[in-house]
């Protein structure tokens, strides 16, 4: 006997709901042997990959629930970190010590970002996105304004390894030596010659463990209501506006943290570029991932970064193989990331409009029974 | 109609409960400050004069620091070590010019807001005060108004990115 809801494999539908990270592993297992690097070599870069951008990406997942889309305003928190990693370098605070201030530093602004940009997106509701995107460029231009003229009269910041010789302004480029991979190197063990971070591996396991835990709170289960229906969440007493500035307020945050663990891993803190990048690989990692503007999970973070920078990995040196150039992998890589994105967003916008029209000619039919009784 | 909240309604639990976390937090980052800042310091055995008075350099001296492997200073050597936190003990074994030995250990404190400071060995043999043996190390260039590498320093500088070269339109 068949049970009444089980779902059949459909193996066009399993297709069709997961052309990124298909076409993405096909790119893989055609760029690996071309590209000829070992195994040993492809795990230890992901490995690192992993540890270096899983906050990052994690930090994207609160506000899918909450029905906003790709939060694009992560780059906010990321300016947050990149603020409280100056700060420490300025002060010369090293190791864990120094990570853990630059976190407090960071945690304020990113919240004040947050509810910032919170704010904004439900004025705008129903574009979130673009205007998420578009509040990163204008907090982009706020940010560097503040760390090009402010920092060194404003800011007292005096160390002449952040600020440039004029006097004010911080440098292009900073040096992280002093808390480069300290919480990497922390703990950590070899496996067939690949290095295993214990404890980033035990933070990003907490980060998803608390993810997982604030689902099921209230504060996760609203989030979810207010995702899938605002009005009817809204007659259900869930304060929409208020729920929706705090999924982009924890977003953020996780983020400022994120981007503090990705500078500590990189050792080196490009201060005008580091923020606007990171967003947008992010957000391609997800997407590569299996996940959607609405829906993404725990195990798209994970399949996305390792895809993602696997292919990142591979094209230059596939590229050189074949073509004699590394450009031409790093010019593929560069067109797939804003590639991904944009398949994306019209699989999700295409996805959307057959629901409405299935759903649309459903009510019809019912209505042409109701009129024929 | 929105009932006014009373300032007893202001001032309820959760308030306190939020300020003491606040309070917590930074006091959190207070210690984490003083916890890990890093400072170099220049353990210099060179004569030096103090208030008029000269210091000569030890003849050999073997020196600790916070209980690290010693090293061994002949005169005009500077050496540096890299400490994190203000107090330290240091562990002098010097030698005068007729091969004497004697053992000299003190505690010092590192003014929190220099980041590089200069340690003199005969100073501190001396018996002088804290403040004396210890002073702020300002480089010579810094002190004579000089501005070596700093139009170097201000040039692009290269930047590494994980994403590779193509990536800063982004």
């Amino acid at each position: 006997m068949k049970k009444l809801n089980s779902k059949e494999f459909n193996v066009k539908e399993f297709a069709i709901n997961n052309v990124v990270p298909i076409i993405f592993i096909v790119l893989c297992i055609v760029c690996i042997p071309i590209a000829g690097y070992s195994g040993q070599y492809l795990v230890s870069q992901i490995v690192t990959r992993i540890m270096r951008n899983s906050f990052l990406v994690l930090s994207l997942l609160i506000p899918i629930m909450a029905g906003m889309g790709l939060n694009f305003g992560m780059t906010l928190g990321a300016m947050a970190g990149q603020i409280g990693i100056i700060f420490i370098t300025a002060w010369n605070v090293v190791g864990i010590p120094g990570l853990l201030l630059a976190a407090i530093i960071a945690t304020p602004i990113a919240v004040l970002l947050g509810w910032f940009c919170g704010k904004m997106l439900n004025m705008a509701r129903g574009r979130e996105m673009i205007t998420s995107y578009m509040i990163s460029f204008f907090m982009n231009g706020v940010y560097q304004l503040i760390v090009l003229y402010g920092m060194g009269p404003v800011i007292p910041i005096h160390s002449d390894q952040v600020i440039l010789p004029r006097g004010y302004g911080v440098r292009n480029t900073i040096d992280l030596i002093n808390v480069r991979q300290s919480v990497d190197t922390y703990w950590q063990i070899s496996i067939g010659g690949v290095n295993i971070p214990i404890l980033t591996i035990i933070l990003i396991v907490l980060l998803c463990l608390v993810i997982v835990w604030f689902r099921r709170t209230k504060l996760g289960q609203d989030m979810r209501a207010v995702g899938q229906d605002m009005e009817v969440a809204r007659e259900a007493g869930i304060k929409v506006e208020r729920t929706r500035i705090l999924a982009i307020v924890i977003s953020t945050v996780f983020a400022a943290y994120g981007m503090i663990l990705y500078l500590s891993n990189m050792g080196t803190l490009n201060t005008y570029n580091s923020h606007s990048q990171i967003g947008m690989f992010s957000i391609a990692a997800l997407l590569v991932g299996g996940a959607s503007v609405s829906k993404a999970s725990i195990k798209n973070v994970f399949l996305g970064i390792i895809l993602f920078h696997l292919m990142f990995i591979l094209t230059p040196q596939a590229g050189k193989n074949l073509m004699g150039q590394a450009q031409i992998g790093e010019y593929f890589r560069v067109f797939v990331s804003y590639g991904v994105i944009t398949l994306a967003l019209v699989l999700y916008e295409i996805r959307t409009r057959r629901e409405k029209a299935e759903s649309a000619k459903q009510l019809a039919n019912l209505q042409k029974e109701g009129a024929k009784a | 109609m929105s009932e006014k909240k009373s300032i007893k309604d202001f001032f309820n639990l959760s308030f306190y409960v939020r300020l003491g976390v606040i309070v917590i937090v930074v006091l959190l980052a207070v210690f984490l400050y003083h916890f890990g800042k890093q400072h170099t310091v220049y353990v210099d055995n060179r004569t030096i004069e103090i208030d008029g008075e000269s210091y000569k350099a030890l003849d050999w001296a073997e020196v600790s620091i916070d209980g690290r492997d010693s090293q061994e200073y002949s005169p005009r050597t500077r050496r540096e070590e890299i400490v994190q936190r203000q107090k330290h003990t240091i562990h002098v074994i010097y030698e005068d010019e007729d091969f004497n030995q004697f053992e000299v250990e003190a505690e010092f404190s590192i003014p929190l807001n220099d980041t590089q400071v200069v340690l003199s060995l005969p100073a501190l043999v001396a018996g002088l005060s804290e403040d004396q043996y210890i002073t702020e190390f300002i480089p010579m260039a810094q002190q004579l108004g000089l501005n070596i590498g700093g139009g170097q320093a201000a040039a692009e500088e290269p930047v590494p990115s994980e994403f590779g070269n193509m990536m800063s339109d982004f």
